[in-house]
């Protein structure tokens, strides 16, 4: 464990020294200020899009951390020559593996909630007021999403070269963004065997939209039920281990 | 080579983001003076109009269907969304349903309703309701499609009050990012002038639809309308409901926007004590089209 | 006689490629006493860095066994006990030495007080003393090999496996780790090293085994090679001889 920690550890210090986070940091200040500061009509307090777009904003730009720190990783390791040195010490390739995926789920994490804590003030700022368990439940759900995000694109990296596993790792995040409502509305209306079909293609597919919670924050609904959010980071922590093993036997296999 | 490309990737989004910052920023400053009362309006031919090109009428469909959206508490139903029967929180606020809201003095002679939904339909959802309530729930062993139902938003509600102050962001980029959406000028009016009860902004917002629309009969309607019940201005509103004769006269128009025109200008004849003309406006209205007609 | 820390037999490993096969090694045995200094030679392409890669655990060979420290080397158990010094000393450009070894010093749980006077140390045995706070990023190709030799010290390993060591390095460095070898072996340390400079092989290693083709040629003490022959000649000229010899299929 404490091997994990240390390689952890060492990829959230190359997030900070690198410059990608901080760019983020002042691109969504610049928008959320941009955000803030537009009247409409001469009329004031007008919140929703702010929560909307500015939830919006922070998620996506801790997805692009994620996707592209996380692809990097090995990949870097092996062209770089790092991991040799590395793996010559008692470090299993499960090691490296767990290592560099956990400190790319707390880089985008870190950077994601820094994010967050600026959407949130923003917000209080203009609206005066945010339900406090839904917003708390937008903080887990991103943090349960970018694990996936990690994980998947950590798994694209093995199996392409790093720019079509980053290519591919923004393809699928969009298109189950924008179209799993509309596989899960074809399994309720779906008959015979195209049943079997489309709930295997749900279930294989990573759920990011399950963490998407900008219509709960922006429209004030109310918080998700205990149970459904309970199942829902119980799925990613599932999803994100089973991606993880089969991230470990690619790696197994590979020559360096 | 793939370090260059990792740190090349970077670079290129912080190009891409970055243009695209200074764009917004640019028309930011560049418009900086155009306010809400100011005489140059909402549409500007800035750097955000020009840089997208003709994409902006995209943006200006979306920002327009987001309005719509927003209206709906950020739910828009369709035919295989299951519909669960009861109350928004923002119902219970504003202790509000459909049957509640209100109407504004004089509708009834125009004729029409002020919603374009069914009032008693509560919690029914949209047309083919009965469709939808017919299809079956996931059940709960389908645990992955049930979470996603259960975390899914399918309530049908609108917004209330205050609240419908909300989808005024994106009509404005609507009509900002597309001069020629009249129909975006159009329900920006009614929700300025009729619902919020800022009369002067809808009529400046429907002025300058007007000047990027000199043939949009229905922005001459709503003007005058807005004339009529709002400002109690009959004189200012009958040259708007003469203007929309004009264009219904010339152009294809069918029998309902006939009707409202023609009732219009019934209500300001009456007003300006001229009843003959009223009583031949009124007489011209009928409830279905003339063989031939639209 | 020392026991042997390290002793490989039969070992094989085929590269696969684009559908071909490469065969990189052909029935290595190798043999390794406690306490020697072991040089591992051979041209180009030999098979150098793949049998080197075999003992670290890092490929696994199709045919043979390893033993090293009386482990397998895939065992993290045994790489404990190992330090290993890369061909190209890469590491993390982002990262300061004193970081990098406190990294390594931390994969292998040592105490961090005692971790924290042994970076000094070994910064200062490789002359990095004042660079400690400096990130690798604008270090030259010799700071890194010197880097690199004091990561490979960090555990204070059994057995040293060195890969061209004193690439890279100016003459005054490589004296000193030439210095630094034979105090680790006077200590009982084991090494084995893998160079192209026979002149480095022929002042410091005890035992030697020369590589061709993914076979070994000769092994035995280094004395008894050379001389072997009759006339004197330097490890230099004895390996162009044997070079030029054809290897038998």
């Amino acid at each position: 464990m404490n091997i994990i920690w240390v390689l952890a550890g060492n990829t959230i210090r190359s997030m900070l020294r690198k410059k990608d986070f901080y760019v983020f940091f002042i691109l969504l200040l610049l928008l959320l200020f941009l955000l803030w500061s537009e009247t409409f009509f001469g009329i004031q307090d007008i919140v929703r899009y702010i929560k909307d777009m500015g939830y919006f904003f922070s998620c996506f730009f801790s997805v692009i951390i994620a996707i592209v720190f996380s692809a990097r990783q090995v990949p870097d390791e092996i062209a770089d020559k790092t991991i040799y040195p590395l793996i010559a010490k008692p470090v299993s390739r499960a090691h490296l593996l767990l290592g560099r995926y956990t400190g790319s789920l707390l880089a985008s994490s870190l950077a994601f909630t820094l994010f967050y804590i600026l959407y949130t003030g923003v917000v209080i700022l203009k609206a005066g007021s945010l339900d406090p368990v839904v917003a708390v439940q937008a903080w887990i759900f991103g943090i349960c999403s970018l694990g996936i995000v990690c994980a998947v694109s950590m798994f694209l990296s093995l199996c392409l070269t790093l720019s079509a596993a980053v290519t591919m790792s923004f393809l699928l995040y969009f298109f189950i963004m924008w179209f799993s409502t509309t596989i899960r509305k074809m399994i309720i209306s779906a008959e015979g065997i195209k049943i079997f079909f489309t709930n295997a293609l749900y279930y294989i597919m990573p759920h990011y939209e399950f963490f998407d919670l900008r219509v709960r924050i922006a429209h004030s609904w109310e918080a998700v039920p205990v149970s459904i959010f309970t199942a829902a980071v119980m799925y990613a922590v599932i999803y994100s281990s089973m991606i993880l093993y089969f991230c470990h036997l690619r790696l197994k296999k590979k020559i360096l | 080579m793939m370090k260059m490309f990792s740190e090349s990737l970077t670079n290129k989004l912080c190009i891409v983001l970055g243009t695209g910052l200074v764009l917004i920023l640019a028309s930011r400053v560049d418009n900086y003076h155009y306010d809400a009362l100011s005489r140059k309006g909402f549409f500007q031919k800035d750097f955000l109009y020009r840089s997208l090109g003709e994409a902006r009428r995209l943006f200006s469909q979306y920002s327009f269907m987001t309005a719509d959206i927003y209206l709906h508490g950020g739910f828009y139903p369709d035919d295989y969304d299951i519909v669960h029967k009861g109350t928004s929180p923002m119902h219970e606020q504003n202790g509000a349903g459909h049957e509640k809201h209100e109407h504004i003095e004089g509708h009834e002679v125009f004729g029409h309703h002020e919603h374009e939904h069914d009032e008693d339909a509560e919690g029914a959802g949209p047309a083919g309701g009965r469709k939808v309530e017919e299809v079956a729930g996931i059940p709960k062993w389908n645990i992955l499609p049930y979470i996603g139902d259960a975390l899914h938003i399918s309530r049908h509600i609108h917004l209330h009050g205050e609240e419908e102050k909300e989808v005024l962001p994106w009509l404005y980029y609507a009509v900002r990012l597309d001069p020629h959406n009249v129909t975006a000028y159009s329900i920006g009016g009614y929700w300025l002038g009729r619902r919020l009860g800022k009369v002067d902004e809808a009529i400046k917002l429907l002025a300058e639809g007007i000047r990027n629309n000199p043939y949009a009969m229905d922005l001459y309607y709503d003007i005058g309308r807005l004339y009529f019940f709002e400002k109690k201005d009959t004189a200012r509103a009958l040259i708007f409901f003469k203007k929309a004769l004009r264009l219904l006269e010339s152009g294809e128009y069918d029998r309902f926007d006939k009707n409202k025109v023609y009732l219009a200008l019934s209500a300001c004849y009456k007003n300006t004590d001229e009843p003959a003309k009223a009583a031949g406006y009124r007489a011209k209205v009928r409830l279905a089209p003339e063989p031939g007609e639209k | 006689m020392n026991e042997s820390i390290l002793s490989a037999s039969g070992m094989f490993y085929t590269y696969h490629s684009s559908g071909k096969k490469i065969s990189a090694l052909n029935g290595i045995d190798l043999s390794v006493r406690k306490g020697d200094i072991f040089g591992f030679i051979g041209p180009n392409g030999a098979g150098k860095t793949t049998t080197i890669k075999l003992l670290l655990g890092i490929l696994t060979p199709q045919k043979g066994k390893i033993d090293i420290l009386a482990g397998d080397p895939s065992d993290t158990g045994t790489r404990r006990k190992i330090g290993y010094m890369p061909e190209i000393a890469n590491y993390y450009r982002y990262l300061t030495p004193a970081e990098l070894l406190a990294m390594y010093g931390n994969i292998f749980g040592l105490n961090k007080k005692l971790l924290k006077q042994k970076i000094k140390e070994l910064l200062l045995l490789v002359g990095l003393g004042k660079e400690t706070n400096r990130l690798m990023g604008t270090f030259s190709k010799g700071m890194m090999q010197k880097v690199s030799f004091a990561q490979a010290l960090i555990n204070d390993p059994e057995l040293l496996i060195l890969d061209e060591p004193t690439s890279g390095l100016d003459p005054l460095a490589r004296i000193n780790m030439r210095d630094v070898i034979k105090d680790l072996a006077g200590r009982g340390k084991t090494v084995f090293f893998s160079s192209h400079e026979l002149s480095e092989i022929e002042m410091i290693c005890d035992d030697v085994a020369i590589i061709k083709e993914g076979k070994i040629l000769e092994s035995g003490k280094l004395k008894d090679i050379i001389e072997n022959k009759g006339t004197a000649m330097t490890l230099e000229q004895y390996f162009l001889n044997i070079m030029r010899e054809p290897t038998e299929c």
